[in-house]
């Protein structure tokens, strides 16, 4: 439970605000001018404040729609992602989060309407251009979503810009808000899905395999479309076993019909990323594999990557058509 | 091991006795320890403060937990409230540093600003004190902000403004407040001690690299098996035995993982 809020003054008064501090009516309230005195200081330890995050308040003032990273789509020319929170409800150690920021604590720019207005603009910017936007890039999408309700003020957003698709990344079985309206045609409820060996011991406090596989039957019975998130692979003890057993429990649990897309990636991240996540868990595991530099990231060996691609990918495309594969990077 | 900065030998003597702590030395600081607790006696202001805990910390810098205790002033909290810091600001900077707390605390937290000079204005809304900046800043080099606490014990108000308690006094401030004072030590310190405990030194890695080459990503790897093997307190010997016996640093490293795999 969340303990202490810091809320930016100038977003004290906001709507969004007041419906979020009506969950936390114990929490201490911090006022603060700027998030980044909280959220930025180099002096603070994102592993010890896993243990108990705060909440920032903050407005998030311009640059709310970003282009994503090459490589990262499902099928549209234009892909954007924007980003309504910084960090996870979660705690996945493989996950670029950990070393993405300076603080563990969640920050939500309550401002969801200058999203709207920046999704609009660059919607109408590209009239000629089928349109993909990302929400769970730097969050989970649903994971805060008993705080936020961000699903209820951008799934009628989207409803009403049926010419741009809009994806949901999640580990969250927290679903009440999507099975609040009927499926909607450009809304992609993407699943970011990994073998129990690996849920169990990379993933922390996140919902178990079969939960989640649940919750996407559940979605998919009542006809909205889900996206199925096989990044990253993780290099495990007899991943061959643990992948091709995972595999063929996803898709018996999902038709080929309800899937709109799959997606494979790689561990793979910028260095500085990298080594920020290994100072934090010099201890754990994940940093005893084959690592090697390509560029200016890291990430598992060139053969280990290949090969476990090229093994996870030939079991996707017996379940799916190539149509609906998209490989990350 | 909590490190705590006090002004005045008054301000601690209510925890040296009640945690039996020894003198350890006079100069420059008075300073009384036991194996949990280390009180550091710095003297009146910012400078002070900043200065006892630069000197604790070039002493004992695997120390994680600092916390600042003492008592100070509040225009309306009756005297006796104990306050735990939500940010600890410097009239003067303006520096504010944000205090997370990571363990349960029922109790009241307020913004602590740190005056220069005595100040029964009451103007500022937070609890004034003339200790806790200089001490964060200088605790900051040694920890991270998680690790760093201020508790402050209201000793004047506005109906009781420039009042200095002496012993008797102090210890009728304290003594209601030490069953909360010890959970606060408690709690604090079972949060630094979550941090792993690994007493890995880059000369560990010596034998190694004067047999290999390895990259900087091997050489990571190689850290964070080594690492592995300290962490649930194996002996060095294995890898050391290990990299004796490899033909390459491929092998050496493969059979470093392996061995840690079959042994947990």
């Amino acid at each position: 439970m969340i303990d202490t809020v810091y809320i930016e003054q100038a977003v004290k008064q906001h709507p969004q605000t007041k419906k979020i501090l009506a969950r936390f009516p114990q929490a201490t309230l911090i006022p603060i001018e700027r998030y980044g005195e909280v959220f930025n200081p180099k002096s603070q330890n994102f592993r010890l404040q896993k243990i108990k995050p705060a909440l920032i308040l903050a407005k998030k003032h311009q640059k709310f729609v970003h282009l994503t990273p090459e490589g990262y789509g499902i099928g549209r020319s234009k892909n954007y992602y924007f980003s309504y929170m910084y960090n996870c409800l979660f705690d996945c150690r493989y996950c670029f989060l950990q070393g993405l920021y300076n603080s563990a604590n969640y920050l939500v720019f309550v401002n969801f309407e200058d999203f709207q207005k920046e999704i609009t603009e660059t919607i109408q910017n590209h009239a000629n251009d089928t349109i993909t936007f990302f929400s769970g890039y730097d969050c989970d999408s649903l994971g805060f979503e008993g705080y936020t309700q961000f699903c209820n003020q951008f799934l009628p957003f989207f409803e009403s810009h049926p010419q741009a698709d809009f994806e949901l990344r999640t580990k969250s079985v927290t679903i009440q808000s999507l099975l609040k309206y009927p499926a909607l045609s450009n809304v992609i409820v993407a699943y970011s899905l990994n073998p129990s060996y690996v849920v169990n011991t990379y993933e922390n406090k996140t919902p178990r395999l079969a939960q989640r596989l649940k919750a996407i039957q559940k979605l998919s019975s009542l006809g909205w479309k889900i996206g199925l998130r096989f990044d990253p692979l993780i290099y495990i003890d007899k991943w061959k076993e643990h992948y091709q057993s995972f595999f063929k429990e996803v898709f018996n649990h999902i038709s080929e019909s309800q899937i709109h897309s799959v997606t494979l990636g790689s561990f793979r991240m910028p260095k500085p990323i990298y080594e920020k996540m290994y100072r934090l868990h010099p201890e754990n595991n994940l940093f005893t594999k084959k690592m090697c530099q390509l560029g200016k990231s890291v990430g598992y060996e060139i053969s280990i990557d290949q090969e476990m691609k090229l093994f996870c990918e030939q079991i996707i495309l017996q379940h799916i058509p190539k149509e609906k594969y998209f490989p990350c990077g | 091991m909590i490190h705590c900065i006090c002004a005045y030998f008054l301000e601690a003597q209510p925890l040296i006795e009640h945690f039996k702590l020894k003198p350890q030395t006079s100069i420059p600081f008075p300073i009384f320890s036991n194996e949990f607790l280390r009180i550091i006696i710095s003297g009146r202001g910012k400078i002070s403060s900043a200065s006892a805990t630069a000197y604790l910390g070039a002493l004992y810098p695997e120390v994680r937990c600092w916390l600042n205790l003492g008592i100070a002033g509040h225009a309306s909290y009756s005297l006796g409230t104990l306050i735990l810091a939500s940010s600890i600001q410097d009239e003067e900077t303006k520096k504010t540093h944000y205090n997370r707390l990571l363990f349960s605390f029922s109790g009241k937290r307020e913004p602590i600003i740190t005056k220069t000079q005595p100040d029964t204005s009451y103007i500022d809304p937070g609890v004034y004190d003339m200790e806790a900046s200089g001490f964060a800043e200088a605790a900051l080099k040694f920890t991270s902000l998680e690790l760093i606490q201020s508790v402050k014990i209201i000793s004047d108000n506005a109906s009781n403004p420039s009042y200095i308690p002496n012993k008797q006094q102090i210890q009728k401030l304290y003594t209601p407040n030490m069953p909360i004072l010890e959970e606060i030590l408690k709690q604090f310190h079972k949060v630094g001690s979550s941090l792993p405990e690994i007493n890995f030194q880059s000369s560990m890695l010596n034998p190694f690299k004067t047999k290999y080459r390895f990259s900087e990503t091997e050489t990571h790897r190689l850290t964070a098996l080594l690492k592995t093997f300290l962490y649930h307190k194996m002996s060095l010997e294995m890898p050391y035995s290990l990299l004796a016996h490899s033909k390459n640093k491929k092998e050496c490293l493969e059979s470093l993982e392996n061995f840690v795999k079959d042994s947990l």
